[in-house]
């Protein structure tokens, strides 16, 4: 029993080691939040043609794996139309306000 | 003419840019701590070093005429209705100076390796100074790649300290909050980041790192005040009749006719509902908040600004001035009157406060208000008063009690598109935002 609850914390440390291996840095949030507003926020919101999105609608570890993985699959041409490095400070945004960050956010 | 100005600050922001020297070529790392940075810079650029030790943003004093004597006045000795003073909190408020290590008053102002050239010159957005470490950057700021991409401040490093004041996003002045990072047309045409995107310089005009701009509370002289006139001309209407109006009324008072846009501004703090642990009646965690620490404190969005006479120069309460505790005490207000004719009706932001005075000697106290034996931490008014007021070396009666106070902020920023300004019944309609009378007029002067 005292080795599977060992087990337990072990697997715990390692995927939070792991999230923070994962975890987006560098970017500049406060550009993000605005490049976010003009590049994405004119389809992704309310009423709009994509699903509303807001940082709070994304984890932390969520927002890294799309970023990772799902962007470059994104339709049209804006994530190309984007630089890498606006497309870091988009991502450090919606990482730094995501709904299990120390500050989410609901704007943006 | 306008247009004639815009393409030659527009030529003149691109030859800025064209300008910009890659320092990655020049800066290495790893470093051990921000003043290490700062010794690199200064191989090149010990001068700026030194001209910058001469601005307020270094020295956070400078020698002015207020209330008709000369003094020292500065952030490192003012005294407001927010945190009140500096004095014996110098690891917290120095997260806003630039410079390293500013802890107590035996900071060393003569060491050019102190100075921060980061904090303005960082284009990353990474770089960041909390308010508990005398000025020194985060743990996580990565030095190195900071250093290798400096270059010429923008709108987000100077709002890292304007738009933060106070204890919070557009606390203090009202019309400067985060949202003037990457503001849309509706908040400022000026910064408008889709357009015009001045940067704050662009108004600002900086030589010899001396950034131009009078903020009233700590430039009561007016010294080095900007206007709207460095760009436009005097009188810039189509309209004679608005023309008219320059002489007595500022630009600002029609072109600004709310500040606190998207971002809520603090419009009232008293404390002395602080260090209760029950919740004061009103208080609702959104316009009303409360926290033990602090105490009471109102926050609005959108605010009609206030309107009052001013001739660039202010009147400033200073620390040890005398109060008389049964009327609100006004800790910087605007001078000039309907008879000055140098003065014109200019928009503010009127804070109000309650704060802690000495009852017997009927002064404000220099509390002590961070680290583990400030007031933040303990929430003993008469431990942390003790603190504060030997920090400052003024004399305590061993009695304090809670007096109210005003203070007013000029507002400048959040300038709307043309077709938002005021109109004529704004001012002069049946529900006019202008109080005549408080202004000196007898009644509306349209009317007269």
């Amino acid at each position: 029993m005292k080795m599977k609850k060992l087990l337990m914390v072990g697997l715990i440390l390692m995927a939070f080691t792991a999230t923070s291996v994962l975890a987006v840095e560098g970017g500049n949030s406060r550009k993000g939040k605005h490049l976010f507003k003009n590049n994405c926020k004119s389809c992704h919101n309310a009423g709009g043609e994509a699903e509303e999105l807001n940082p709070m609608s994304k984890t932390m570890a969520q927002w890294d794996r799309y970023f990772k993985k799902k962007a470059k699959k994104h339709s049209g041409s804006v994530m190309k139309d984007l630089s890498k490095k606006d497309l870091k400070d988009i991502h450090q945004f919606l990482f730094d306000k995501a709904a299990d960050s120390p500050s989410p956010e609901t704007c943006g | 003419m306008n247009k004639i100005l815009l393409i030659v600050v527009g030529l003149l922001s691109l030859s800025l840019t064209s300008h910009a020297v890659d320092h990655s070529k020049f800066i290495k790392g790893p470093f051990a701590d921000g003043s290490e940075v700062t010794k690199v810079c200064l191989e090149c650029h010990e001068d700026e070093a030194t001209d910058f030790m001469l601005t307020p943003h270094w020295t956070w004093s400078r020698t002015q005429v207020v209330n008709g004597k000369e003094v020292q006045l500065g952030k490192i000795n003012a005294i407001n209705n927010y945190c009140s003073t500096i004095v014996s909190n110098e690891v917290h408020c120095s997260e806003c100076h630039a410079g390293y290590g500013w802890s107590d008053q035996s900071f060393d102002f003569s060491d050019k390796t102190r100075v921060d050239c980061l904090i303005c010159h960082d284009t990353t957005g990474t770089y960041h100074k909390d308010g508990d470490n005398s000025g020194w950057p985060t743990d996580h700021v990565k030095l190195a790649t900071v250093a290798r991409n400096v270059g010429m401040p923008v709108r987000q490093n100077c709002n890292s300290c304007h738009a933060l004041g106070g204890g919070g996003n557009n606390a203090k002045h009202g019309d400067i909050g985060l949202v003037l990072d990457y503001p849309e047309r509706s908040v400022d045409v000026h910064m408008d980041a889709d357009s015009n995107d001045f940067q704050c310089q662009t108004c600002h005009v900086t030589q010899n790192h001396y950034i131009s701009g009078a903020n009233l509370p700590t430039a009561a002289d007016g010294y080095k005040a900007i206007a709207c006139t460095q760009c436009h001309e005097a009188d810039p209407h189509a309209e004679s009749r608005l023309n008219a109006h320059v002489a007595k009324v500022a630009c600002q008072t029609c072109h600004i006719p709310v500040f606190a846009k998207e971002d809520a501004t603090q419009m009232d703090w008293d404390w002395s509902t602080a260090g209760r642990d029950i919740v004061p009646a009103g208080v609702d965690g959104k316009t009303v908040r409360y926290k033990k620490s602090v105490g009471t404190q109102t926050w609005v969005k959108n605010v009609e600004p206030s309107y009052a006479w001013f001739n660039g120069k202010a009147s400033v309460h200073l620390v040890g001035d005398i109060i008389d505790p049964t009327v609100p005490t006004k800790m910087a207000y605007p001078l000039g009157d309907i008879a000055d004719n140098t003065a014109k009706i200019h928009p503010f932001k009127i804070h109000t406060g309650k704060q802690v005075y000495d009852s017997k000697n009927n002064y404000f106290i220099t509390n002590h208000i961070y680290g583990d034996d400030g007031f933040w931490t303990t929430a003993d008014w008469e431990r942390s008063i003790k603190i504060g007021m030997e920090a400052s070396g003024l004399p305590y009666s061993g009695e304090y009690d809670f007096a109210q106070t005003t203070m007013h902020w000029r507002i400048d920023h959040m300038v709307a598109p043309a077709n938002e300004a005021l109109g004529c019944l704004d001012c002069h309609g049946d529900d006019g935002r202008m109080n005549w009378e408080a202004l000196g007029y007898k009644s509306d002067p349209m009317r007269m």
